[in-house]
């Protein structure tokens, strides 16, 4: 019975990383750098980034691949990511500056991740991001990013293509901002 | 009514057989022989280098893939930094404005790569089988001015599971740590020789 017992441990410990697992840091595009790199846009501090009030407090702490749960490497809150991933965008460009007398902060608004079927999976992230300048708030705006990819009836297959997809919404999402000619104006010298 | 099971015995066999297989030790990995090291000497050096802000994103089939950027960024920094091209790298923005792109796209060449290791896992490695990972370097140079020079690289990594012998062009791996680590380090110098060698790029 031993030799059993040490088996199931040793297949349990292999399966282990399936259950939970935290998404990767986030990494500056060369897409939001040279966009924020443009001269016309100033150096910008990043205030606070939190879940939306009236958002289910669950969309802030775990999403779900089949079965595996994905969490953030920011202190266990996706608002806490976003945060940190702005604040790499910004410091890979040149443009943070925790001194700057304009502030942008953030609210988690919706935080999904479906990839169950067996053919498509999609994902929505969406932040209501707003820029004060020396106090008196000048851009409030949603920002939505929704994609939809390919999927596999094989989780071996679905699952990390999911979890990469899903890391990179932070990307798109972020460069949704970055382009909107209203947030540029906003954060323009 | 459980049955014991003994070392030697056939089921003992076949489940140590099965960790083994669930484990990846019978998997091996071997770097694609015909993309060879380029020397820091065989790198035509600028004649005033410039410093360069480095950007890196791994990928798999063109999605980001976080993880597996963080783990080779520091070999992609080293095999930039050892090219002798730039006068400083770093994450941050360079003084003179300039950025290298890095970009490794992990591109499987056999889509059918799980069911052939489905298949030699069934068979406990009997039915062996080789699967190639293709890997895309797209170097982008842009200078303080917007100029952009591109180049592009081409390696690979095979993987043998089971009973299969190596592959004819591969040379063996201690671990897939290593390989991947070696066909950073080959694929980006690889690409920034042609990129030294870029009459524009100065």
């Amino acid at each position: 019975m031993r030799l059993v017992t040490i088996g199931v441990l040793l297949v349990c410990s292999l399966l282990e990383g399936c259950a939970s697992q935290r998404i990767g840091a986030h990494q500056a595009a060369i897409d939001n750098v040279q966009l924020l790199r443009q001269p016309g846009i100033g150096t910008i501090a990043v205030g606070e980034f939190k879940l939306a009030p009236d958002a289910p407090s669950q969309i802030d702490k775990v999403v779900t691949v089949r079965g595996s749960r994905l969490t953030s490497p920011s202190n266990d809150s996706f608002a806490a990511y976003l945060r940190e991933s702005m604040i790499a965008e910004l410091n890979t460009a040149g443009k943070y500056d925790p001194a700057s007398t304009v502030t942008i902060s953030g609210q988690l608004l919706q935080n999904e991740l479906n990839a169950a079927g067996i053919s498509k999976a999609d994902s929505t992230i969406e932040a209501k991001f707003s820029v004060a300048r020396g106090g008196a708030i000048v851009f409030d705006k949603r920002i939505e990013e929704k994609q939809t990819w390919d999927s596999s009836f094989i989780g071996a297959v679905a699952i990390p293509e999911a979890i990469n997809r899903y890391t990179e919404m932070y990307t798109k999402l972020l460069h949704r901002l970055f382009a909107d000619e209203e947030f540029r104006a906003a954060t323009a010298k | 009514m459980s049955k014991e099971i003994r070392f030697g015995s056939p089921l003992a066999c076949s489940f140590i057989l099965a960790v083994s297989m669930l484990s990846s030790g019978c998997a091996t990995q071997y770097v694609d022989g015909a993309l060879r090291n380029v020397s820091a000497e065989q790198i035509r050096k600028p004649s005033r280098p410039q410093d360069a802000q480095l950007l890196f994103t791994f990928q798999t089939k063109g999605t980001a893939n976080a993880k597996v950027t963080e783990a080779l960024k520091a070999e992609v920094t080293a095999a930039v930094t050892s090219s002798g091209l730039f006068a400083a790298v770093g994450g941050d923005p360079a003084l003179s404005g300039a950025i290298l792109n890095v970009i490794i796209n992990n591109v499987p060449l056999d889509d059918t790569a799980f069911a052939k290791g489905f298949a030699t896992g069934l068979t406990l490695g009997l039915a062996g089988s080789v699967v190639t990972d293709a890997y895309i370097c797209t170097v982008d140079f842009i200078s303080p001015q917007g100029r952009k020079i591109t180049k592009t690289a081409r390696h690979a990594i095979h993987t043998t599971i089971g009973a299969k012998g190596a592959p004819a062009n591969g040379i063996k791996a201690k671990s897939p740590d290593e390989a991947a680590h070696t066909m950073t380090r080959q694929v980006v110098t690889a690409a920034l020789k042609d990129l030294a060698d870029d009459s524009v790029f100065k």
